[in-house]
């Protein structure tokens, strides 16, 4: 990679999402986005917003057009490819998606384990991550023992733990008081502070302006605004 | 893209300063397991996915000991059945019953002639009074009823023939029943041979019918423990999501899902097979008690340990196929 390759870290051309039979989800995408950036989707329930994270993380494939991330056409990956994609970035889910048979520490050293590093060096960085997002007493209860900010946390430990390049978080503060919704941000500003590049769907308009980011804006599966630094 | 800290808005955040900096620095620091390792980790993630789950594990476990108990159970009876029959058509008696008066050396000469033939197993001279002594014996209490005949004995002589009923053996009985009854010391003849050729034809179905239970036996296990298969594939459907979103490499997931399938196949059959055999040994002891085969009662046996390991690994490899067939569709979706 060189020039601006390099500094893209997604790209998106033409792209548009059909879901069976024929339910347009998302239509003529282009769309770049710089390494480090900070980025905001903002849109109604079905705008798209979740559909456009699961293109970039390669749950979904697109129907048409292509999708770049990292430097890699996902649509071209083999399953072992795309296994690799995902390691390393991290994705954090509304419905947080923790492992009910793991501990909180456990489910945090997950994303280090699935990469094969040995459990006593993923233990201890899961430990440094949980006490991180103010857990540590917690460590060792199971999720579904967890309040939902508290299991929130937990997979935002997750997502960060291998230290990805990219962070897609879907609705990360969706059900949570405001309190809770400042603390996450923070961490993902952070991360974002240390070269990750973070992406946030989210409805949440007072953050969004607050924190004055890059906030794309979609509708029908359109983007009908691309607005960096709004207030800025 | 750093934001000045002024900027950022006032949270409560536990988050001590720089402390994902710190993370984010160590990150190529990270020491992997060896390859060699790996076995290790996928074996102990396959013993805590069973574990993980005792209810489901339980159920699967259970219904896996109940196809195998079921198969080791028919197969056991089936087999009993067959050899009970196989035995019982195996020899045929014939009796031989004796002119009054005949001079000992030509029952001799009879008896030397019979015990010359290949076909038979085994030939026995009852006297007249070997035959009312075991005539008394049947009657017990009431052997008093033949007090005085000693002297006039009305029981013939005879030979109890026992004819080999493998084979040609069945021609051989009626053969030989022919020429005994044109023989000029022989009274009367009584045989089975035609019990033994009904005999012959209910094996033949017999077996036939125990071939199509065996397969309908065999069908029924290979459904449940697919179905049970399935089960511990739904039970960890939301584990199995959770490492494909995260990124867990297809050994990952495959691998400890296949060691714990194995495990619970492995338990499941292994009960299955000492439950048949506690099952077989109080019928056994029952059949025993009841003296209702006499003879044939030796012959009960339990299946044999090569078939046992065959119905175990068959078990735990039918589960571990179904598994990971339920495992991969649900994957590629």
């Amino acid at each position: 990679m060189a020039g601006a390759e390099a500094r893209e870290m997604i790209s998106l051309a033409k792209v548009e999402k059909i879901y069976p039979p024929s339910q347009p989800a998302l239509t003529g995408i282009d769309l770049k986005i710089a390494r480090g950036e900070f980025v905001f989707v903002a849109g109604a329930s079905g705008a798209g917003k979740s559909t456009l994270l699961k293109l970039l993380f390669a749950a979904e494939d697109p129907s048409r057009g292509s999708v770049i991330v990292n430097g890699r056409n996902l649509s071209s990956l083999s399953r072992r490819n795309v296994m690799e994609h995902r390691r390393r970035i991290g994705v954090i889910f509304q419905d947080y998606k923790l492992l009910r048979t793991r501990t909180a520490l456990e489910n945090v050293a997950f994303s280090l384990e699935v990469c094969g590093v040995r459990r006593q060096e993923r233990l201890k960085r899961a430990f440094q991550m949980l006490s991180a997002v103010g857990l540590k007493e917690r460590a060792n209860a199971y999720p579904q023992t967890l309040s939902g900010g508290e299991q929130q946390r937990v997979a935002i430990a997750r997502a960060l733990l291998n230290t990805p390049d990219l962070i897609l978080a879907d609705e990360p503060t969706g059900n949570l008081d405001p309190d809770i919704s400042n603390a996450i941000f923070n961490l993902l500003l952070e991360a974002n502070r240390c070269g990750a590049t973070v992406i946030i769907a989210s409805h949440n308009l007072a953050l969004i302006e607050e924190l004055n980011r890059r906030t794309l804006v979609l509708d029908h599966g359109r983007i009908i605004g691309d607005f960096a630094r709004p207030k800025g | 893209m750093e934001i000045p800290m002024e900027k950022l808005p006032e949270v409560q955040s536990e988050l001590p300063p720089g402390i994902l900096a710190e993370i984010w620095r160590d990150r190529s620091k990270l020491e992997t397991i060896k390859a060699s390792e790996r076995l290790r980790y996928f074996v102990s993630e396959g013993v805590r996915s069973v574990i993980a789950l005792p209810i489901t594990s339980a159920v699967a476990i259970i219904t896996i000991a109940a196809s195998i108990f079921l198969l080791v159970g028919g197969a056991a009876l089936l087999a009993n059945i067959d050899d009970l029959i196989t035995r019982a058509g195996s020899t045929l008696n014939v009796s031989v019953y004796l002119k009054d008066g005949v001079p000992d050396g030509e029952i001799k000469a009879l008896e030397t002639e019979l015990k010359g033939q290949k076909d038979l197993q085994s030939v026995e001279f009852i006297s007249k009074k070997a035959a009312l002594a075991s005539f008394r014996s049947s009657l017990g209490p009431r052997a008093s009823v033949l007090t005085g005949l000693e002297d006039e004995n009305p029981l013939p002589a005879s030979f109890e023939i026992e004819v080999r009923g493998e084979g040609d053996g069945h021609e051989a009985a009626q053969a030989l029943v022919a020429s005994l009854r044109k023989h000029l010391i022989v009274a009367d003849v009584v045989h089975g041979s035609e019990w033994l050729a009904q005999l012959e034809r209910g094996l033949a179905v017999f077996r036939f019918v125990s071939s199509v239970v065996a397969i309908f036996v065999v069908g029924i296990v290979c459904f449940l423990v697919f179905s049970t298969t399935k089960l511990i594939m739904y039970a960890r459907r939301d584990e199995i999501e959770i490492m494909q979103l995260v990124g867990a490499p297809t050994e990952f997931v495959r691998f400890p899902f296949l060691i714990g399938t194995a495990i619970q196949g492995f338990l499941g059959a292994a009960l299955g097979v000492v439950g048949g055999y506690f099952a077989f040994a109080l019928v056994r002891s029952y059949v025993h008690g009841s003296g209702a085969f006499g003879a044939l009662e030796p012959a009960i046996t339990f299946v044999s340990a090569p078939t046992l390991m065959l119905f175990i690994i068959g078990a735990v490899t039918f589960a571990v196929i179904s598994g990971l067939t339920a495992l991969q569709r649900f994957m590629d979706a």
